[in-house]
């Protein structure tokens, strides 16, 4: 076991360094410059030759590279910290230790001061959409799928149908049409801000509904579907024909051959919810995780999308981890490799 | 019904022509016609496949011309059914050449993506060790990214346009199909027909494409039209996102995000277009399920 566990965590640091090379390849090719943004349109080209020259951004990208590493590492001192460049950068953690996320171009601020409060928004808002849809989709798809074809299987069926065909930026713009514009009963943006007239509840309410609206539906019908699959298998047969009770086939039986697909769906609703509610974010002005990343993306600020990836694959990989664990117990065709 | 009523599917039987796809057609619509399900479904889907054909014949105005006159009342009308929207261009015939765009972008990504995915997930899951290792940590990688920053990376760098969309499918969408076909073949590798494969001396190709594959086509249909689905969806973010087609163009998502800023005095530009999306979505969604019915009832 502890072998298993190390040899994850190493499997782990070595996607996030393959990862984080990616990434600097990609965003290197994203047209326009940092330096460019960062002084606007009404700037000379000598000026924003002069900021990306003390950005460094004009060197290869294997010595940026290896800078942006060298500072996370502790090895070298976050060069951008240097006070000829006039950014006045002050990290109050210092210049150079283990873990230096560097500088953010965008916030422009140290990346520690914006992305763990960015990830705690997003870890509220996911943990609330996924503590309502678990057991919402799993209530109706073993109930659904345990009853295949009846009257109640067509209804949640054609229900979690319709909801996640309907694209979140679609659902969401209604809803602050019938909610904040109708009836004036709940706020428009979350921006998780206790100063104006609606709580933080208040604010909560519309972007946990949407995600839940757009993600319920998925995750039941992967769940009615497994179940359904079950059911139909001989042993449940013999099972039924043997004279138990239905409930007693369903949960004793059928329930924990059927929950192994749908166990790997919901924990990658995880990583979903926590990373991926880009458009829920950026409609309801949500300060999260997904925004940030996005608005990091769009104006190529380096050290953000580099922090961002590390943060979202050791979430993805802790996810993958659990999963294959749960899976292994479950399953006891499966087993370590 | 009874199973003797049910048409058998041929084994690619029918010769290739005229005449034979015709038969085969015909097979394969009384074949889902015995799902009320898929048959709605197909209806949908074949409705909105009808629109994208034949856009130029009926949509009733130019998708892109403006009329100035229109903007002093948007609303639907006897000369615009479904309104106007914020520049005046008529909102029908811009949903009916959307439906070009996106019926041609979303099936050929999902395309490639299965293709790139298959090949990857059972090959690793049959050989397992380094191979498996190899694949699987390349798949983790591009999974453990948020699926849309992929697409925003991916898009931001390369540039807007169709192509580059369907790349960004297949790179962001192929992980995922893999790591579903490898757990299927991972459960199925250890099945008794497959070690009386082997045990034949069939080659792998043989039993992977043969005798496993077709044993997980079940779920990987449904799949296949809810990934179908999920990137006709996430198409439409990279339009309301501003990083779908370069305008005028008309396409579903950036009509949307246009309607945003009057969609509180104008509900209907928003409306319309999401109604668009939506349907076509459920559309495969059904069609997905009833084809599902379907395979578990033979």
């Amino acid at each position: 076991m502890t072998r298993f566990i190390m040899r994850r965590l190493s499997l782990m640091v070595m996607t996030m360094v393959v990862s984080s090379m990616i990434v600097f390849l990609v965003t290197e090719a994203t047209p326009g410059s940092v330096a460019r943004k960062l002084l606007g349109p009404f700037a000379t080209p000598e000026q924003v030759a002069m900021l990306a020259d003390r950005l460094l951004l004009n060197d290869p990208i294997p010595v940026r590279y290896a800078r942006w590493l060298g500072t996370l590492l502790g090895v070298i001192a976050d060069p951008l910290s240097d006070p000829v460049i006039g950014l006045k950068y002050e990290n109050p953690r210092g210049n150079q230790y283990f873990g230096n996320l560097g500088y953010s171009t965008l916030y422009k601020t140290a990346v520690d001061d914006v992305i763990w409060r960015r990830l705690l928004n997003s870890g509220i808002l996911a943990g609330l959409a996924f503590a309502i849809v678990v057991p919402l989709s799993l209530l109706l798809g073993i109930w659904s799928g345990a009853r295949e074809g009846a009257i109640v299987d067509r209804v949640i069926s054609l229900i979690s149908i319709v909801t996640s065909s309907i694209p979140e930026f679609a659902s969401a713009v209604f809803l602050i049409a019938v909610f904040v514009v109708v009836l004036g009963v709940l706020p428009g943006t979350a921006p998780l801000s206790a100063a104006g007239q609606w709580s933080i509840a208040q604010q909560l309410l519309l972007p946990v509904f949407v995600l839940v609206l757009y993600d319920f539906g998925y995750v039941t019908r992967i769940v009615r579907g497994a179940m359904a699959d079950e059911m139909t298998k001989p042993y449940v047969r013999t099972a039924i024909l043997k004279g138990m009770t239905f409930r007693r086939v369903v949960f004793r039986h059928a329930l924990p051959n059927a929950l192994i697909v749908p166990f790997t769906v919901i924990l990658l609703q995880i990583q979903f919810l926590i990373t991926g509610v880009v458009v829920t974010e950026v409609i309801f002005a949500y300060p999260g995780f997904g925004r940030m990343l996005m608005e990091a993306a769009l104006f190529g600020d380096i050290a953000i999308i580099e922090a961002a990836t590390l943060v979202a694959v050791s979430i993805a990989v802790g996810t993958q981890f659990i999963g294959d664990i749960g899976y292994m117990l479950i399953n006891p065709r499966v087993r370590f490799a | 019904m009874a199973e003797s009523d049910l048409p058998s599917l041929p084994d690619g039987a029918v010769p290739a022509t005229r005449a034979g796809i015709v038969a085969s057609v015909r097979i394969a619509l009384r074949y889902i016609g015995t799902s009320p399900t898929a048959a709605i479904g197909l209806g949908i889907v074949v409705f909105w496949i009808l629109v994208a054909l034949l856009a130029p014949l009926i949509a009733p105005h130019n998708p892109i011309a403006i009329d100035y006159d229109a903007l002093n009342d948007p609303r639907p009308n006897a000369r615009y059914w479904l309104g106007t929207d914020q520049l005046g261009r008529d909102i029908l015939s811009r949903i009916i050449w959307g439906a070009r765009t996106v019926l041609t972008v979303a099936p050929l990504a999902v395309a490639c993506a299965y293709i790139a995915g298959c090949a990857m997930g059972s090959i690793a899951a049959y050989y397992g060790g380094w191979i498996d290792e190899v694949l699987s940590r390349l798949s983790d990688v591009i999974l453990s990214f948020p699926i849309l920053v992929l697409y925003i990376l991916l898009i931001t760098t390369l540039g807007a346009s169709a192509f580059n969309i369907v790349l960004a499918v297949t790179v962001a969408s192929s992980p995922s199909v893999s790591r579903i076909v490898r757990g299927l073949v991972l459960d199925l590798r250890t099945r008794d027909y497959v070690a009386a494969a082997r045990l034949r001396g069939e080659n792998v190709a043989y039993i992977i494409i043969v005798e496993i594959l077709p044993n997980a086509a079940g779920p990987l249909i449904v799949d296949s039209c809810l990934r179908l689905g999920w990137t006709i969806i996430a198409i439409g973010i990279l339009g309301f996102l501003g990083l779908g087609l370069p305008p005028p163009d008309p396409d579903w998502g950036g009509m949307v995000r246009e309607a945003t800023r009057v969609v509180f005095t104008y509900p209907h530009t928003a409306l319309f277009p999401s109604i668009a999306i939506s349907s076509l979505v459920v559309g495969l969604n059904l069609l997905a399920d009833g084809l599902r019915e379907l395979a578990r009832r033979d």
